[in-house]
């Protein structure tokens, strides 16, 4: 068990490194992408104001050396070491070889200058990029710096705002609308999947696996608008138009637990049909199987058998799938975030990319990634759980 | 320049120099008069007022460039002056109760309030305004939402004052011109005479600010928060928390405030992404003031009453829709091989069918443009930009005198705008517009800081703009959009006789004759097509029933001092 | 049993349409156990296989139907210079003078579905709009089949440390969040260049992973039969058994993927040109008009309506003729 979720952590490392770095290899191809100007907006920049301020953002190196600075400034530790010498002298430190990837590194980077023994401190590190380290607490081992500091996503070309925090206020958001979709698709999807199962032929399995064709075919920015128009429009005078507002309130708390009734349903619909159908066929396929007819002939009850038997069996998948949508949902829901002006993550990567502020775009990129990798991990472990091949056996071989 | 219609993102991040024409500062009434429309004829104080706003840039002084941070910032802060909301040809005391300037207008002298004081209790001494102008104006002020260097774009307010150059290239950190006398006594001289510099210092962003907050923090509830996102300032309202991104700023009644305190205790500036959204919310009645959605006007007039004067909000007349003092523009990029050809420029003005895209996107409520200045600023001439009339075989003829009959052999050109805007059915009109005697236009649409960088770097063909006046001058028409070395003459257009006759024209002291000096230059200006005016903007908002006596002013500023709120509402 | 074995050890992304729900958008249906059930069988090749599934396919009322909604949209699509203008006026340009009179009508004789608030004829922006789905939804879906028959036939035939590689890289593109990447995508593509095709790019580009897998697991199966270890015997090359002993046994799931995925296709346009980064004007696609009429919803719900139901019923024909397809080509399904 333990070892199948070790090497479940491990499978995430090569997919991070991947998406990462194709999110770099395209971002650095973007047009009208330089990113000091956008930040000095309409002010003319002489060359030298232009070239220092790119140092400062380390934006003067090549491709590989800036994904090596945003991977590391990932790592919660940082491990440096201090040459001890007294004056930090450029002359002494190493020529730029190769970026440093990751904290834990390969090549430990050095830093001119005695042993710092308390707080915070700024430091070059030894490829010329200036990094603040040390202010989460420092051990000492020898001249190495084992130090802790929180990961660092940088901060808004726009504003200058931290990434952290941007993220900060819109991620609840996500996870909200998430969680209230994922309800909707636990309840109905199953339901509806088990009715239309149990019921093969009737009338209620017509209308699910019709209804169900139909959701997955429907563009989700159309059926939010019509929702909206629904509720706001048609039925307004029932509803008072509160379902379909803004989430937040002039007090910028979450308003309402009603405001998310439409989005939350715009998110799962497809999702649920999805759902339905899965537990179907699921359903349909254990109920033939030998073990069942096996337990109608020991004379068990329908209902025995169904809940005691068949959906045991059947459950796997729609779990395993339901859990895995959840974690897609995590990654926010741009369309659906965009048609209820829903401030999610989604939706501000998305004006990030439009408004080439990429620190909010690779930092919102990378922490979807750790959350539906967190959820991921969840899936499987419970579903190791679930399996008992993979319970007693300790992993797939 | 700001479009006002719809989408506040792109309006927020507008470089609208706006003028703060909403009353602020030490003239609200002394007694509380009956209003018309009040139920009994007395004003109930209290109530917390909630407006509409985008995510502004800025609301610390130093850098208010915008629409939505300035309009924040006014609340909390009052300049020297400020212009009369309901006659922008006024001005009023504000932070100065009296000012004088010499003979020839060259050095200015403003007594301030004695009794002042900024919302944490420091006194406002004139050495506040020499420290917040230099701060506008140094290019190494520090940003206080960021903590990092970062140069004030408005700097330009100042450009009259003494000593501006040396403090802008960094041989100085403190213009020459500016003294504090005493406490109360605040003077300032310029570099060349300007009879208008009064309207040039109620501009919202020319306040004073406290430089220990500025420079330490501000304490709030036992932590220290960044001055840019707590500004403490001289105005009727102050900070109730720190600004909350994306979400609200909350502002309320300043009790240290030297003028009458405002009716209402405060109000709550929701921060949307779009004006659909807050459109609906204002339906359902969470909002009391915002903007119309898109194809909504009709609706919301037969709805919710429309203003007799345009500005003013009260239960039955709410939907304001009066002329604003700006300008929907289209910018040729002169630099360009294609708009390098004034003959170009001159059909494509002429071939776009300006009534079209009032009445078909702004429901009739807007204006065709026949000139660069709008029809409120004195100096306005109907029809003074002759090739803005809407003339398809006109602009035949001269494609043809460029040399390209039906646009044969001329390439397809781009045409920029800001995207989210509700720009893009305009450019839809024009695009078609343009087929129509062969010329071929693809969209080049980006997020408004893309947009500006573009047009900032040459980077476009054809793109737009709003402009918004700084001060309802003419000058702030011309100056600056025509001017070969002015910031936002983004056509680089360039005639030496303009610059020259546009210095001369400053100095002019009699009105009636600097007037004229202004419509012999916009005379010039327009025959060589620069700009294509397109539209005169015209206000789009409504106010809710509960408010009353609401000014919103022709420069899109809210007078928030003597709105009241209906009790029990 | 055996299928639950398969199912375990198939990649966990394959059954999941991840890329889909995480954006909020069908963009792809699910290879679900279900689907990839068609690649388990270990029928013996029958000359008469094809010939069974489009009889089995004609007898589907639902596929019929859908196959024939799909043949009307395309003709109706490809004829519509013929009648849209002659009798609606052209959808596609704006008459400046009249558009203030013409805009915003309710259905009527000479405009089925009213007018726009620019003054054009909805049901010709409609018709027109077609166009540009059909072309988005075949076009991007034979990239993404081409790409990913080619590197999941590579992957299944030869496996090892080449399967290591396809598989690692489909992780990578199926983990990355799918609608923001094809927003990164087109966000690169200079503006004079875009249009229909980078959307055609950014679709076909990303949606290959998915085939690949399908067809890599459908070869895996196919391989392990005794007839092809004949081939080889006999020195059938590798090409050639990938060709023409593989492929045709194996094809089946993608087939049935492919039908569906033309819907998918047609939607990830739609969510696009919604967004403001697909179609351009004066271009005309259904997402774009969703998004222009969304102003309009109180006095014009139909500018919202109809392009909508253009897109569902599009949409819905495809996948409902991909379920047609996977039934008559599922042998075990029939019984």
């Amino acid at each position: 068990m333990f070892q199948y979720i070790v090497r479940r952590i491990l499978q995430f490392i090569p997919v991070f490194l991947g998406v990462t770095l194709l999110l770099f290899l395209t971002a650095n191809f973007l047009p009208g992408a330089d990113p000091i100007q956008l930040k000095m907006g309409e002010k003319a920049i002489d060359p030298a104001t232009k070239a220092r301020l790119l140092k400062d953002l380390g934006l003067d190196r090549p491709w590989y050396a800036q994904y090596g600075d945003y991977l590391s400034s990932l790592s919660p530790i940082h491990i440096e070491y201090y040459d001890g010498s007294t004056a930090t002298d450029d002359s002494k430190q190493p020529k730029d070889t190769f970026p440093q990837t990751g904290k834990v590194a390969l090549v430990i980077p050095r830093v001119s200058g005695p042993f710092p023994e308390d707080g915070a401190i700024n430091v070059t590190n030894s490829w010329g990029k200036v990094v603040t380290r040390g202010a989460s607490g420092r051990w000492r081992l020898g001249n190495l710096a084992i130090e802790f500091d929180p990961p660092d996503l940088g901060t808004s070309i726009y504003n200058g705002r931290r990434v952290t925090d941007i993220l900060g206020e819109t991620y609840p958001y996500t996870v909200r609308l998430a969680i209230c979709a994922i309800i909707v698709e636990i309840i109905v999807g199953i339901g509806a999947g088990v009715i239309s199962a149990t019921k093969k032929g009737s009338f209620l399995d017509v209308l699910v696996t019709l209804s169900t064709s139909i959701l997955v075919a429907l563009p989700v920015f159309w059926l939010g608008i019509m929702l909206q128009y629904a509720f706001g429009i048609w039925l307004k005078d029932l509803t008072g138009a509160r379902f379909y507002l803004p989430p937040t309130g002039a007090s910028g708390e979450f308003a309402s637990w009603v405001y998310l009734i439409l989005p939350a349903i715009t998110l799962a619909a497809v999702s649920t049909a999805y759902a339905a159908r899965i537990m179907r066929s699921q359903l349909l396929e254990v109920i033939g199987q030998d073990y069942i007819r096996t337990a109608y002939a020991k004379g068990l009850s329908r209902r025995k058998v169904l809940w005691g038997h068949a959906m045991k069996n059947a459950m796997i998948p729609v779990v395993t799938f339901i859990g895995l949508d959840f974690g897609a949902m995590l990654s926010g829901a741009i369309l659906t975030e965009t048609v209820y002006n829903w401030p999610g993550v989604g939706y501000t990567i998305y004006r990030a990319i439009v408004g080439r502020d990429f620190p909010i775009v690779y930092g919102g990129v990378t922490v979807i990634l750790f959350a539906v990798m967190f959820v991921n991990l969840l899936v499987d472990v419970s579903y190791a759980f679930l399996d008992p091949r993979i319970r007693f056996g300790g992993g797939e071989q | 320049m700001s479009d006002r219609i719809r989408k506040s993102l792109a309006l927020s991040l507008a470089l609208v120099m706006v003028l703060a024409v909403a009353g602020m500062g030490g003239c609200a009434p002394e007694t509380t008069e009956t209003t018309d429309g009040g139920t009994d004829g007395t004003i109930t104080k209290g109530g917390t007022m909630s407006f509409y706003i985008g995510e502004p840039a800025y609301i610390d002084p130093y850098n208010t460039q915008e629409s939505e941070g300035t309009e924040v910032e006014q609340c909390l802060f009052d300049s020297l002056t400020r212009v009369d909301p309901l006659d922008p040809t006024k001005l009023m005391p504000a932070a100065a109760e009296s000012w004088e300037s010499n003979a020839d207008a060259t050095v200015w002298t403003f007594r301030l309030r004695k009794d002042a004081k900024f919302s944490d209790g420091t006194p406002v001494t004139a050495k506040d305004f020499v420290y917040a102008w230099n701060r506008i104006v140094n290019p190494n002020t520090v940003n206080t939402l960021t903590g990092k260097v970062d140069a004030s774009i408005i700097s330009y307010h100042l450009a009259f004052v003494q000593g501006y150059d040396d403090v802008v290239n960094g041989k100085a950190t403190e213009m020459s011109g500016l003294k504090a006398v005493d406490d109360s006594t605040f003077e300032v001289t310029l570099s060349q005479a300007f009879a208008d510099f009064a309207f040039v210092v109620a501009h919202p962003a020319l306040a004073p600010v406290p430089q220990a907050a500025v420079e330490n923090g501000v304490d709030y509830n036992g932590t220290k928060v960044a001055f840019g996102d707590f500004p403490v300032g001289n105005g009727p309202f102050k900070m109730a928390e720190p600004w909350k991104h994306n979400q609200y700023i909350k502002i309320v009644k300043n009790e240290n405030y030297v003028g009458d305190q405002p009716y209402i205790d405060g109000v709550d500036f929701k921060i949307y992404k779009d004006t659909e959204a807050a459109y609906t919310d204002f339906e359902a009645g969470n909002l009391d003031f915002a903007p119309i959605g898109e194809g909504k006007i009709k609706l919301a007039q037969e709805k919710y009453g429309t203003s007799d004067d345009g500005y003013t909000v009260n239960p039955g007349k709410q939907v304001v829709l009066g002329a604003e003092n700006a300008t929907y523009y289209l910018i040729f990029n002169e630099k360009d091989k294609v708009f390098s050809n004034a003959d170009i420029r001159k059909a494509v003005s002429m071939a776009i069918n300006r009534q079209a895209i009032c009445d078909t996107v702004f429901e009739g409520t807007r204006e065709p443009a026949d000139n660069i200045v709008p029809p409120g600023i004195a100096g306005y001439e109907k029809g003074a930009w002759e090739f803005t009339k809407y003339d398809v075989e006109a602009a035949k003829k001269a494609l043809a005198d460029a040399g390209y009959p039906e646009g044969k052999g001329l390439p397809t050109i781009k045409l920029s705008f800001n995207s989210g805007a509700g720009h893009e059915k305009i450019m839809e009109l024009i695009q078609s517009d343009l087929k129509k005697i062969g010329i071929n236009a693809v969209f080049d649409s980006a997020d408004f800081p893309v947009y500006l960088k573009q047009l900032d770097a040459g980077d476009f063909q054809l793109g737009r703009l709003g402009w918004i006046a700084d001060y309802p001058i003419m000058d702030n028409f011309l100056y600056p959009l025509f001017q070969s070395k002015a910031g936002d003459n983004k056509s680089a257009y360039s005639n030496p006789e303009v610059d020259k006759a546009l210095d001369e024209a400053r100095t002019i002291t009699d009105d009636a004759a600097r007037i004229k000096a202004y419509q012999d230059i916009n005379a010039i200006v327009q025959a060589n097509v620069p700009v294509a005016p397109l539209m005169f903007y015209k206000h789009t908002r409504v106010g809710s029933s509960r408010i009353h006596d609401f000014v919103w002013d022709a420069q899109g500023l809210g007078d928030f001092t003597k709105v009241w709120i209906e009790a029990g509402k | 049993m055996a299928r639950d074995t398969d199912f375990q050890n198939t990649d966990r992304t394959e059954e999941h349409p991840i890329k889909d729900t995480r954006s909020g958008l069908p963009a792809t249906p699910p290879v679900t156990a279900e689907l990839l059930h068609v690649a388990h069988e270990e029928t013996p090749p029958s000359r008469t296989l094809w010939g069974d599934a489009l009889r089995r396919l004609v007898r589907n009322k639902l596929a019929v139907i859908s196959l024939v909604w799909i043949l009307i949209v395309i003709i109706a699509a490809v004829t519509a210079d013929l009648w849209v203008p002659n009798h609606f006026g052209d959808p596609r340009t704006i008459d400046s003078v009249t558009a203030a009179a013409n805009r915003l009508h309710g259905p009527s004789a000479g405009h089925p579905m009213g007018t726009d608030e620019l003054g054009r004829d909805m049901f010709g922006r409609v018709v027109y709009g077609a166009r540009t789905s059909l072309v988005v939804g075949f076009t991007a879906v034979i990239i993404s089949t081409t790409i990913g028959l080619l590197l999941g036939a590579f992957a299944g035939y030869y496996g090892r440390l080449l399967d290591a590689l396809i598989m690692r890289t489909t992780d990578v593109f199926l983990a990355f969040p799918y609608i923001l990447f094809s927003i990164l995508i087109l966000a690169i593509v200079p503006p004079e260049a875009r249009g229909i095709g980078p959307v055609i790019l950014a679709i076909g580009l990303l949606g290959w992973p998915t085939f690949a897998r399908l067809y890599r697991g459908s070869v895996l199966s196919v391989k392990e039969n005794d007839y092809i270890d004949a081939g080889r015997a006999l020195g059938a090359s590798d090409i050639r058994l990938m060709f023409r002993h593989i492929a045709p046994n194996a094809i089946a799931p993608v087939i049935v993927y492919a039908t569906m995925s033309v819907g998918g296709a047609i939607l990830t346009e739609a969510a696009l040109s919604f967004l403001g980064l697909g179609i351009q004007p004066p271009a005309i696609s259904w997402g774009k008009m969703i998004e222009s009429g969304r102003g309009f919803l109180v006095t014009n719900p139909g500018l919202v309506f109809w392009p909508g139901l253009a897109i569902l019923s599009t949409v819905l024909a495809f996948t409902l003729l991909g379920d047609g397809v996977r039934d008559a080509l599922d042998v075990k399904m029939k019984d």
